[in-house]
């Protein structure tokens, strides 16, 4: 019990870069505005202490299914059952030839569906979380951790049906496969930081969640999830369009090695150079709001 | 290491910015349905809820916050929390806090309450394994052993405050700030907590506790901070204090004034 505090253990208490400095010369020490860093030094905190994020990510996940008969199986269930229908129904209607339609649906929809649901929470993620912050838990960064990490949970499971679409599908395992070492690290480091970002921007601006919910299920039809750019050039009737869609190029990076074999250079290069700039926004935009969040939600 | 702990306020300022809601008829005012698609719909103005605030708290202070309703003395103990953050003047906190502001302080009620004891002792910073060697005494002083693994939307208030109050105090904080609400247990706990109030409460940790009991107040502070509108009237012994508030003096202190009021907005940007 002592060594709460003796050690440097992040308690309630400890609110570095909010609090006013000793130097008050300095008039944004008097606002207690924190620097650009803010948002790192949060990481690097919660990454330092993670048994709160872990805990709580491990926790709602545990709670939504405990009163559950089928309990985790309510996971994948609905990633199932829409993988496996749209899989043999689709593949008609659409008259693919393609025979990795099943594993193209299936990790498109997963990866999307992670991505909405992680995007969709984060807008209302401060709001939800409104009475810890209230009772003093103001470490921000943990909030975003811990609902990620509950994503990536449901992600997990619901990858055992995209390595079952896999599987299925005659898929030939290529030196390409060794790209998603990259593209795997690329793939959450954009979402993570959307992440932040966004919870910043649905706590200063609540319209923002129902943007987002409107945004996301459009962008479900406008991205190559249940269908298939053409072969020759990408997207047929939607063109140019493909390439104004972020969540293409999201998922692109992990669907092209994954199941066509091929390394799109191009969409990697894309996501590559996104990355500092989502993350430097997400920084500014925490920075600036982290002393003010208790008063907008 | 221990630190000594210690709160220093110097001249401290907090406005709060209220969003009222202007007039969205198009029909009436086009201009202003534009100016709504960006600022929403609302104007902000800024409240002013704490001025000029100055104070120390010492090591070994048992500080009772008294005054009457929307006095300031929750806003005060979010700053002091680290909730909110001031506007103008200066605020230091050194020494690791807990809170206690609210009663649900963020339980998860459909969480078993040894669930919840994980997630507020992960809060505070311990480690799993300090949490563990806590959760005997937690037990035995909250009295909760034979429902701890229940969920806790089946506790009732008290239980649910016996819960927090218990896992609050057993990570021993340097600073402990309480919001009134531990007149909402029975009468067994308030005695039981005032006497764990008093025994945690050493030389080197610092209690805020905000309280109408003047009771209560009397037994476990040992200084009384009295409040009214947003400013510090007197600060001393707890009796003194007490006596103040209850006195036709604090009845009779003027409130600041409007233009007060607007001065403290203006510094607030």
């Amino acid at each position: 019990m002592e060594t709460l505090v003796d050690s440097s253990a992040p308690g309630e208490g400890q609110r570095s870069g909010v609090a006013p400095k000793k130097d008050t010369g300095n008039p944004s020490a008097i606002r207690g505005r924190p620097s650009i860093l803010a948002l790192f030094h949060d990481l690097l905190a919660a990454f330092k202490a993670p048994g709160f994020w872990l805990y709580g990510a491990w926790i709602d996940t545990n709670l939504r299914y405990r009163s559950q008969a089928l309990g985790a199986f309510w996971m994948v269930a609905g990633t199932l059952a829409f993988v496996v229908i749209l899989g043999t129904l689709y593949s008609r209607v659409l008259r693919s030839d393609s025979e990795t339609y099943m594993a193209h649906v299936a990790v498109g929809f997963v990866l999307f569906m992670f991505l909405r649901q992680s995007l969709q929470l984060s807008a209302r993620l401060f709001k939800k979380n409104q009475s810890m912050i209230q009772n003093g838990y103001v470490k921000y960064a943990d909030y975003v951790l811990r609902m990620f990490c509950g994503q990536l949970i449901n992600l997990g499971y619901n990858l055992l049906v995209v390595i079952g679409a896999v599987l299925l599908t005659p898929v030939q395992a290529s030196a390409a496969g060794y790209v998603l070492l990259l593209t795997v690290p690329l793939f959450f480091l954009a979402g993570l930081g959307s992440c932040f970002f966004l919870s910043v921007l649905g706590a200063r601006y609540p319209d923002v969640t129902e943007l987002m919910q409107t945004l996301l299920r459009l962008f479900f039809f406008i991205t190559p999830i249940i269908w298939i750019p053409s072969a020759s050039g990408k997207g047929a009737a939607i063109g140019g369009f493909l390439y104004a869609n972020p969540f293409y190029y999201l998922i692109e990076i992990i669907r092209g090695p994954l199941v066509y074999g091929v390394v799109p250079w191009i969409e990697i290069g894309v996501v590559a150079a996104a990355i500092p700039i989502i993350w430097i926004l997400a920084a500014l935009a925490y920075a600036r709001a982290k002393p003010f969040v208790a008063l907008w939600i | 290491m221990i630190t000594q702990s210690s709160i220093c306020a110097q001249s401290m300022h907090f406005s709060m910015p209220i969003a009222t809601r202007i007039d969205k008829s198009l029909r009436r005012n086009p201009i202003a349905a534009l100016r709504n698609l960006v600022t929403s719909g609302k104007s902000r103005k800024f409240k002013p809820l704490l001025h000029d605030m100055s104070f120390e708290f010492r090591a070994g202070d048992r500080v009772g916050l008294i005054g009457q309703n929307g006095a300031g003395k929750t806003t005060l103990l979010r700053l002091l929390a680290g909730v909110l953050v001031p506007n103008a003047g200066r605020l230091e906190v050194s020494g690791v806090t807990q809170n206690l502001l609210n009663v649900s302080m963020g339980m998860q009620t459909d969480a078993t309450g040894l669930e919840n004891i994980y997630l507020r002792g992960y809060s505070a910073g311990l480690s799993g394994q300090e949490i563990k060697r806590g959760i005997p005494e937690i037990l035995e002083f909250s009295e909760l052993e034979p429902v701890i693994n229940d969920p806790v939307y089946t506790y009732s208030s008290g239980m649910r405050m016996r819960l927090a109050f218990a896992v609050a105090t057993s990570v021993k904080p340097q600073i402990l700030l309480l919001d009134e609400w531990l007149s909402a247990g029975d009468r067994l706990f308030v005695e039981r907590s005032k006497e764990r109030l008093r025994s945690h409460i050493n030389s080197s940790e610092i209690l805020v506790f905000a309280s109408h009991s003047p009771q209560t107040l009397q037994e476990v502070c040992s200084r009384g901070l009295v409040l009214k509108n947003g400013t510090v009237v007197f600060d001393g012994d707890i009796e003194a204090a007490l006596e103040f508030y209850e006195s036709d003096e604090y009845q009779a202190i003027e409130l600041p004034a409007r233009g007060g009021n607007r001065k403290g907005a203006k510094r607030a940007r």
